[in-house]
């Protein structure tokens, strides 16, 4: 289904420059261990966003030097279902005609992203077991059963 | 009791044991035990008192040849 | 044999020192009270070098000064020690006083000189005292058989040797040769040899007179029984060094035994292997689950669970538009695919030709025609519905994210626990291990292993040596034999044949006497011993518990402990040291009583080890007064004040004669008053043990109830 991910394939993705630095290493792994949570920084973006939509807030990008781009939406081809929910998560922010402007989509991902990386940021922040603090802390944003 | 004594009373029993060459070969072959025993208290040196248990034996033994009337 | 007083005079510390000894029958106990470096020792030494000379004193002592280390150096010291002696020779009691007299210098350090020694031994006569005739040293080496020192003065460890050493074999001789010369053994046994000695004389004899027939036989004869006397001689050392070998292998047994009572280091290795692999097999565990937890975390599972309020908003607003029909119920490709199969979702035949079909083709056309944007939201809409359908089933069935993640993390939770455990667990063994250490199982193994060849090298050599001797036996009898016949066949003179034939007749009475009073003797010190002990330590073989049923002197001259139930204990180092002082002078008494050897005995600290019952029941056993049909005896025991303690009635009730020795060294430690003199020296005084006096007096001697002395 590549064809949901046609619109955004050339659109640009950010993590900001702060978290890169420090967290990549600790966070990001392509090795099959799960020891550190994420394959790729994809897979950190797209976990900040979701975690930005439980808490429930977007918080606006710095400034362009403080932003490091790792990708663009063509990495998206790999879940397509990541689109579809981003479109989903676009629409509850900002309504039906959102979804026709698909730099606005990703602008409101990365407005999650934000948050969801300033809260990532701050659990897993010297952990020496990252999966574990993560999965862990995840029960302070998981809505109530 | 006297350790030379005690020895003589097992000599007495042992001695029947032995081959009577004569009539009273027991008695004096018990006797001569005792000599030859008592050799041992006169403070002689070995040498000496091994000389004088030979010339014991050799009278003793004159004495049973002429006995055996040989 | 009776002492009745001793002098000593500069020997060692013992410088003006006179000590009276109990000659009453019924009171054969003389007890020296004296502490720890008081001259016990030195009275000991002093009466062996007084009837022995150097050669007297132990070993290792024979080359030390007799002098004090306080002597001045240079100056010459005259040592002499007194003894005055009472002996029954069968004619009435005769009283001998033995002098040794040596002159001392020190020189420095342990550097000495000595002059030549002067012994001389006196007998007293109704003319006085008159030397005796022969060798003083010779005379009373017959009165107390040097070789028997260690029976007649005893130290307390030294009390041990009968019963410890290192080997087997050296004990069964030591216990052999006791018995022997104090039952009047060994006279039959020289008495033996002697005549051995003619017997070959005579064969010689006859030989040479008869002719070189005889002569030949009589030689051949002779090399077999050297050959036999040789091989004899071999055999003896063989087998003393079998059993020094057997001994050093139960002592490495016994270590190996408890070394490896820690634990058998195989299964232990064994059992580590085990856990490291299940420890292994956990880790691997754990990985698996933090990869599960990493792939729950990425999944959308995951973004539906934590994003589930805006996403379902997101799709409600979706679903809102295809309820009114602005984006179309049902996707493109769902009606196609309709269409191909020909049936509706609801059922109905769209196949062609039927009614129902064309309204779904004219569906699929409407929504061709929808905008762009609608037709984005459509497919939005329609991938949307997937996802949602999923997780709202995995809400029905608990297998969203949040239940998924609660349970990976239980899964990791216990995983960790049982690494923790299965770590300690390891740890726990390895240092059980390590207690073993394998280097010294290992070691000892192999020591084991050496000791077990080297025992059955010694056990072959000593069978081949044993099926040589018995060959020799053999040939012996025959040559014998042969010699007869050569003797019977030459014109050999009858008279020097019988000379010989009686001088045989004389060996085999005496070896035939001897074993029968050997076995005798054995039997009855046996007895005498096991009473002793039995008495001594208070074993009932009859009460439950005792550990002791019997001891006895075996053929083979062994001192051996049996155990109830059968079992038996090594007296060496299965039995404790009390039992074993015990066993010891059962041992050293019952050898005396049954030789009727009037010979003193005197004992240096044999209480050490003891207390309580067997204490008490040793000391009444040892000095309780001979009956009416013994010879009398006496017992001289030096002391201390703690050995004394708990039988002091006891021994007040059998003592004939007490004194006490101190030194001025344990001034003012322990020592109350100051003798006022320079150099160290020991004193005796006439306390008793319940007294004490100007010269004897220690600290808390009041607070134990003793008494001062009058003068």
């Amino acid at each position: 289904m590549a064809e949901i991910v046609t619109p955004y394939t050339s659109q640009d993705l950010f993590l900001t420059r702060a978290f890169d630095d420090e967290f990549a290493n600790q966070l990001v792994s392509r090795s099959v261990d799960g020891r550190q949570p994420f394959p790729r920084k994809i897979d950190v973006w797209w976990v900040a966003i979701v975690v930005g939509a439980a808490i429930g807030h977007r918080s606006r990008l710095p400034a362009s030097d403080k932003l490091t781009k790792f990708n663009t939406g063509a990495i998206l081809g790999r879940e397509p279902w990541r689109v579809t929910n981003l479109e989903l998560l676009a629409l509850a922010s900002e309504g039906e005609d959102i979804i026709s402007k698909p730099s606005d989509v990703v602008r409101i991902g990365h407005e999650y992203a934000m948050t969801g990386l300033d809260w990532l940021a701050d659990k897993v922040r010297g952990s020496s077991q990252p999966t574990i603090t993560l999965m862990t802390a995840l029960a302070e944003i998981l809505p109530p059963k | 009791m006297n350790p030379i004594l005690q020895a003589v009373v097992v000599a007495k029993q042992q001695v029947s044991d032995i081959e009577v060459r004569y009539p009273t070969y027991h008695t004096e072959l018990v006797n001569t035990l005792v000599e030859v025993i008592q050799k041992q208290s006169e403070g002689l040196s070995d040498q000496k008192r091994r000389t004088e248990v030979s010339q014991l034996l050799d009278a003793f033994g004159s004495t049973v040849a002429s006995k055996q009337g040989r | 044999m009776q002492l009745k007083y001793a002098e000593f005079h500069n020997f060692k510390l013992l410088e003006n020192v006179r000590l009276e000894f109990s000659t009453n029958r019924s009171l054969p106990l003389t007890v020296i009270r004296a502490e720890n470096g008081s001259g016990k020792t030195s009275v000991l030494w002093a009466l062996l070098w007084g009837f022995y000379g150097t050669r007297g004193l132990p070993a290792g002592a024979h080359e030390l000064r007799l002098t004090s280390s306080a002597a001045p150096i240079d100056a010459p010291v005259d040592i002499q020690v007194i003894v005055e002696f009472e002996r029954d020779d069968g004619h009435g009691k005769t009283a001998y006083r033995m002098i040794r007299t040596v002159q001392e210098t020190p020189r420095g350090g342990d550097r000495f000189e000595r002059g030549p020694v002067k012994v001389r031994l006196l007998r007293r006569t109704p003319a006085g005292l008159v030397d005796v005739d022969g060798d003083p040293e010779a005379v009373v080496a017959k009165f107390l058989p040097p070789r028997l020192k260690s029976i007649f003065f005893t130290d307390g460890d030294d009390v041990q040797r009968f019963i410890s050493g290192e080997s087997i074999h050296g004990r069964q001789n030591r216990v052999h040769e006791a018995i022997r010369a104090l039952l009047g053994l060994d006279s039959l046994g020289v008495a033996r040899d002697d005549v051995e000695n003619v017997v070959a004389k005579l064969r010689r004899e006859t030989a040479k007179s008869a002719g070189s027939d005889l002569e030949s036989a009589e030689k051949h004869l002779s090399e077999i029984t050297e050959a036999i006397a040789t091989k004899t001689t071999e055999l003896d050392a063989l087998t003393e060094r079998r059993s020094r070998i057997a001994s050093e292998k139960a002592a490495i047994q016994k270590e190996l035994n408890e070394v490896r009572g820690i634990g058998n280091i195989d299964e232990i290795n064994a059992e580590i292997k085990s856990r490291e692999g299940e420890l292994a097999r956990l880790e691997s565990a754990e990985d698996a689950i933090l990869t599960s937890m990493r792939i729950a975390i990425n999944s959308q599972d995951a973004s539906w669970a934590l994003a589930s309020e805006s996403l379902l908003s997101g799709y409600d607003i979706l679903n809102g538009l295809a309820d009114r029909r602005i984006i179309p119920g049902t996707s493109i490709e769902v009606l196609t695919d309709r269409l191909d199969i020909g049936t509706c979702i609801c059922g109905t035949d769209i196949s062609d030709g039927q009614s129902a079909r064309a309204h779904v083709e004219t569906l699929r056309s409407e929504q061709r025609k929808v905008s762009e944007s609608r037709s984005r939201q459509t497919q939005t809409f329609h991938a949307a519905r997937m996802g949602r359908a999923t997780y709202q089933g995995q809400l029905e069935d608990r297998t969203d994210f949040a239940h998924r993640r609660t349970e990976l993390l239980t899964q990791y939770a216990e995983n960790r626990d049982a690494i923790k455990n299965a770590g300690l667990r390891i740890e726990v063994l390895k240092e059980k291990r390590a207690g073993i250490d394998e280097e010294r199982v290992r070691t000892l193994a192999s020591r084991l292993e050496n000791a077990e060849r080297k025992l059955t090298d010694v056990s072959e050599s000593i069978g081949r040596l044993e099926g040589s001797l018995a060959d020799l036996e053999d040939r012996a009898k025959l040559a014998t034999d042969a010699y007869e016949k050569a003797e019977r066949a030459s014109k050999v003179n009858q008279t020097l044949r019988t000379k010989r034939l009686v001088a045989e007749d004389l060996k085999t009475l005496i070896s035939n006497t001897l074993s029968v009073l050997e076995s005798q003797y054995v039997e009855r010190v046996s007895t005498r011993m096991n009473d002793m002990f039995m008495e001594v330590v208070g074993s009932d073989p009859e009460l439950a518990g005792a550990v002791f049923r019997r001891v006895c002197l075996s053929d083979g001259f062994d001192i051996m402990v049996h155990t109830i139930g059968d079992g038996h204990l090594d007296p060496d180092f299965e039995v404790n040291g009390a039992s074993q002082r015990a066993l010891t002078l059962s041992f050293i008494w019952a050898l005396m009583e049954v030789s009727g050897q009037t010979a003193p005995r005197i004992i240096d600290t044999p209480l050490g080890m003891t207390a309580g019952g067997v204490k008490q029941r040793m000391v009444e056993a040892i000095t309780r007064p001979p009956s009416e049909s013994d010879p009398p005896f006496q017992v001289v025991l030096l002391l201390t004040r703690s050995e004394l303690r708990d039988i002091e009635t006891l021994l007040e009730q059998r003592a004939g004669a007490t004194q006490t020795l101190s030194s001025n060294k344990d001034y003012p430690v322990d020592l109350t008053h100051d003798w006022k003199v320079e150099y160290p020296v020991i004193r005796a005084c006439a306390c008793n043990i319940r007294q004490f006096c100007d010269v004897c007096q220690r600290r808390y001697d009041d607070e134990h109830g003793l008494i001062a002395r009058g003068g």
